[in-house]
């Protein structure tokens, strides 16, 4: 029985000038969401192209269950994907563009139903993709990953254009699929949106690795030995605890984070000092916070506006 | 392959448009058959006199071809170029990663709906053109009248003039995969076939480049397998050969195409 791991060694593109994948290496397993995180032009779209055979490596691999991509037969039985929502003929009907991806795998119209009727799309199965909103487009193209059963599902930013409704769906969708024991991959350019979805997290940035670890172990890390501290006079409450020895940072207007000094040690500066305050608690970053950190040199073009994912050959 | 050419079928068949222009091919040639029929007249000089020359009436009802090869093209660069701009090819290589199975899947489902549609044409513009003929008083005395069905040089013309409008389907469907462009590949098979037959028409020059430019042109060539007064034709080339000339473009258009899929990140 294969075991349905992707596996990405050494794998590096370059397009023109631009590294847009860089000797990067990681594994995705079975029974977990895998987040797959790097601010826009990280090379993630990249990556997952190359994953599924329609990019060409210039060095390394990327296996699925021991085999690339275009040596699997029927691939849509084995790997369910979406790259993009938008790769839909506007002119095609939702059980068109289902049909003719079935037929080319030997799956039964049936099933086009099915996952039309899993996604919520039933009532548009006869209307033509051009109207639909970017929402139906995502679900559209959620349905034809979903299209052939496959044990491995990659996906790339599903949760883009769905509404709140459409994000707490495809949150519990990922993490059934998971729990069936399936190979699921979701990438995204924002943290957040994986908090409650993944339990590993790959980041990259710029092509490379920078972390490849459980989402639990990330925060832990970026949490640290911070202090919350909620204050309404916090420029007073700042000078305070500089002068003991903390490090002190503005997390909101009323807020303030502590590192170095321990809680006891803080309520006893504050109350010296004079500074009313309340709420004191032991810092839990958010995965938001935990990604920033991580990424905060590897963010190429923030200050341009560029999106190296749209350099493309 | 069985699989990719239903899949394909689907599609064709899905995208809005596509039997529109197909039905477009069967009532253009058909049609025009029709039409150019009305407009002749038997010439009234003694047959075989000096500089008294019949019409070749089997080329004009089949000229029909000349406007319903752009049908043959819009539907055959649609097949392809609909991959591109959204690129819902990435899904189709998802779905069968094998690059010349996709290519060869599209060119058989292309040509063979084209062919079709041709097929119908052309018997349409036989049937009816000669019936106007006749009714226009081409009676048939003194090698005037429209030649039979059951002439082989008839047969020829008509036969061919599917295999012309399938070869267009070919040339169209490589130009596609080169370009991806609709835009850019309507419009370079349009040049390519319009271009080198209109030069050597308006373009005043010696008949030994007019005839070489002819025989080496697309439309000039492939059209040639009309003609049944041999030397009156679009080309000096032979009926056949001028087909190889077509299938010659279509084949090398095919082929870059296939080189560049396997070659090309999607």
């Amino acid at each position: 029985m294969t075991e349905w791991t992707i596996a990405v060694s050494d794998l590096s593109k370059t397009y023109g000038n631009t590294v847009a994948v860089d000797s990067l290496s990681f594994t995705v397993r079975p029974g977990t969401v895998t987040g797959f995180v790097g601010p826009n032009g990280a090379g993630k779209s990249t990556t997952l192209r190359m994953m599924l055979g329609l990019d060409t490596p210039d060095g390394g691999s990327a296996l699925i269950g021991g085999r690339s991509y275009r040596e699997l037969t029927d691939p849509l039985r084995s790997v369910g994907a979406l790259l993009d929502a938008e790769a839909v003929h506007p002119g095609r009907r939702a059980r068109a563009h289902l049909l003719w991806q079935a037929r080319y795998n030997g799956l039964p119209a049936g099933r086009v139903d099915e996952v039309l009727d899993l996604v919520g799309l039933a009532s548009a199965a006869g209307k033509r993709a051009g109207g639909f909103s970017l929402g139906m487009r995502q679900r559209l193209g959620i349905a034809g990953a979903l299209l052939g059963d496959p044990r491995v599902l990659i996906l790339d930013e599903p949760v883009n254009g769905l509404d709140p409704d459409g994000i707490r769906w495809i949150r519990g969708l990922l993490r059934s699929l998971a729990a069936e024991g399936r190979t699921v991959l979701v990438s995204s350019h924002l943290m957040s949106e994986l908090q409650d979805t993944a339990d590993h997290v790959i980041v990259i940035g710029r092509g490379r690795l920078l972390a490849d670890t459980a989402v639990d172990a990330l925060l832990a890390a970026a949490s640290g030995d911070r202090i919350v501290l909620h204050t309404s006079r916090r420029t007073e409450a700042m000078t305070v605890l500089a002068a003991a020895g903390a490090t002190v940072s503005v997390l909101g207007a009323d807020a303030l984070t502590v590192s170095g000094l321990p809680a006891e040690r803080v309520a006893a500066e504050l109350n010296g000092g004079a500074v009313p305050f309340s709420a004191l608690a032991p810092h839990r970053a958010s995965l938001e916070e935990a990604y920033l950190d991580l990424t905060r040199d590897a963010t190429e073009f923030r200050a341009h506006g560029h999106d190296a994912e749209e350099i493309r050959p | 392959m069985r699989r990719a050419l239903h899949a394909e079928w689907t599609k064709l068949v899905s995208v809005p448009g596509q039997w529109w222009t197909l039905l477009a091919v069967t009532g253009v040639m058909a049609g025009a058959g029709a039409l150019v029929a009305v407009t002749q007249r038997p010439p009234t000089c003694p047959p075989g006199g000096p500089g008294c020359s019949a019409p070749d009436t089997t080329a004009l009802i089949l000229s029909g071809a000349y406007l319903a090869q752009l049908a043959v093209l819009a539907v055959a660069v649609t097949v392809v170029s609909s991959e591109y701009h959204p690129r819902v090819i990435l899904l189709t290589l998802a779905a069968q990663p094998g690059r010349g199975l996709v290519l060869a899947a599209k060119a058989v489902v292309g040509t063979a709906a084209v062919l079709a549609t041709a097929l119908l044409g052309v018997a349409g513009a036989l049937v009816a053109g000669r019936q106007v003929l006749l009714a226009r008083g081409f009676t048939g005395q003194g090698g005037r009248g429209p030649a039979a069905l059951s002439d082989p040089a008839v047969l020829r013309a008509a036969l061919g003039t599917v295999l012309y409008l399938g070869l267009v389907a070919v040339l169209s469907l490589g130009a596609a995969w080169i370009l991806r462009y609709q835009a850019a590949a309507a419009g370079a098979v349009a040049a390519l076939l319009y271009g080198p037959f209109l030069a050597a028409r308006l373009i005043p020059m010696p008949d030994r480049v007019m005839h070489a430019v002819q025989d080496a042109s697309p439309m000039s060539a492939g059209l040639s397998v009309q003609s049944l007064v041999p030397g009156a034709g679009t080309a000096p080339i032979g009926p056949w050969s001028g087909l190889a000339v077509l299938a010659g473009y279509a084949v090398a258009a095919l082929g870059t195409g296939w080189l560049l899929l396997v070659r090309r990140d999607s």
